[in-house]
């Protein structure tokens, strides 16, 4: 999970292009992290020494573990806890950056120091999004785009991306933009969520070509969908409303009882809303993007 | 497994089509679909299903007001609320409306079998 935003970071970055990008997150997956990323990852070896253990290797039959145990540069036990580790997916991608090329080990390492450090995540938070908690990745992110305080909206994009990861695609990143006043595009989903007492409502939109809800309704639907017809729009008017659902269990898990009315899927509309969009967030994933629109979802439970 | 009637009610094309196409697969023959809650409940009081599945947001009448209805008229209907919104506030709702079970979308199959095969038991054992 934490693959695409550090892979989003490196692009960012221009450490990597985004052809190199795209062809990493395809080759993870069939990817085995080796000790040498692990050791990095852990701050428990250099890159250098890393380095020297493959050097190593070319002059000698033994495996990796055993060299670095050798000259001293990591301890036995340590060498056991990484053969365990179960590899996160950030480390499958920093593998298939090296395995192609595209970086060294020093590149990974450096990066990987710069990204922790960029992004003023504490080992603890840095461990949490390495597990799947990405909602302390966002944070980090929110706090750059100004919107960090707003607790309704975090958790809305938070649960977004993780729902967009379990149902659409696992190699999603997200950009979060700036407000903007209108917005058009080839389609649109809306739902409005609603307060407990149903005096306030609040708009969520996904709006995009039509051949990003082309692609947004096959991944959903898990079936082919190649005409903008009655499955394109159950599918992704389903999506939304899937995740606003999820939303709103979560907002009731704290105590906020929301609900919402049926989703809308239109052609060729132009965003017209009651509340000012709160943010406008690009969801990239491998075969298409399209816009997540929120409006001021803390205005629900005031 | 006993034939059982089923009513799909969903707004959701996508979710009815992929009900239907597993419980199709599992051997069920006499499964009907709603669009809404007050498409549920004519076709509850036309075919008197053994099960009713219901979502909650849909247009015209929601699944809870499907539901008080279906109860009010035939109260040996089982109605299970399927649905994303999951809430405290409307799993007591729910409840207190007599639904038999409240699934959260998405929905696993697995979980309607479980149902069904309960049903079907009850159903034979008459």
């Amino acid at each position: 999970m934490f693959s695409q935003y550090f892979g989003q970071y490196l692009f960012n970055q221009g450490l990597v292009k985004a052809s190199e990008l795209e062809r990493a997150l395809i080759a993870q997956n069939d990817i085995r992290v080796k000790l040498g990323v692990l050791a990095i990852n852990r701050g428990w070896m250099t890159a250098e020494q890393v380095d020297a253990v493959h050097h190593a290797q070319t002059r000698m039959d033994k495996r990796f573990g055993e060299i670095a145990i050798e000259l001293g540069f990591i301890e036995e036990h340590l060498i056991e806890e990484l053969l365990i580790a179960q590899p996160s997916a950030h480390l499958a991608l920093g593998q298939a950056l090296i395995d192609h090329e595209i970086m060294s080990y020093e590149d990974f390492a450096q990066a990987l120091n710069q990204y922790k450090q960029e992004n003023s995540l504490s080992d603890e938070q840095f461990h949490a999004i390495v597990n799947g908690d990405i909602k302390v990745l966002l944070e980090a992110e929110l706090v750059n785009a100004g919107i960090s305080g707003d607790s309704a909206l975090v958790d809305y994009i938070s649960l977004f991306a993780k729902n967009m990861i379990r149902f659409i695609d696992s190699g999603i990143r997200m950009e979060i933009g700036h407000t903007s006043d209108s917005l058009s595009a080839e389609w649109m989903a809306q739902q409005l969520i609603q307060s407990e007492n149903y005096s306030i409502d609040r708009l969520t939109v996904i709006a995009g070509s039509e051949q990003a809800f082309l692609r947004l309704a096959s991944k959903y639907a898990q079936e082919n969908v190649d005409t903008a017809g009655e499955m394109m729009v159950a599918a992704v008017g389903e999506f939304l409303n899937l995740h606003n659902g999820i939303y709103l269990v979560h907002r009731s898990n704290q105590g906020a009882e929301l609900n919402m009315l049926p989703q809308m899927v239109k052609r060729g509309s132009e965003l017209i809303t009651d509340s000012p969009i709160k943010t406008i967030i690009q969801v990239i994933g491998s075969e298409f993007s399209f816009y997540l629109i929120v409006t001021n979802l803390s205005e629900l439970t005031s | 497994m006993y034939d059982l009637r089923i009513v799909l009610c969903d707004d959701s094309m996508l979710v009815r089509k992929k009900l239907k196409d597993a419980l199709t697969d599992k051997g069920f023959t006499q499964l009907f679909e709603a669009v809404d809650g007050e498409q549920a409940v004519a076709l509850c009081l036309k075919e008197n299903p053994d099960l009713v599945l219901l979502d909650i947001t849909m247009p015209k009448m929601d699944g809870l007001e499907a539901l008080q209805e279906i109860k009010m008229n035939n109260p040996s209907i089982k109605v299970v609320i399927a649905s994303s919104l999951g809430t405290q506030a409307n799993l007591m709702k729910a409840i207190k409306l007599g639904a038999d079970n409240f699934l959260q979308k998405p929905i696993e199959i697995e979980a309607i079998l479980d149902i069904l095969h309960k049903i079907s038991k009850q159903r034979g054992e008459r």
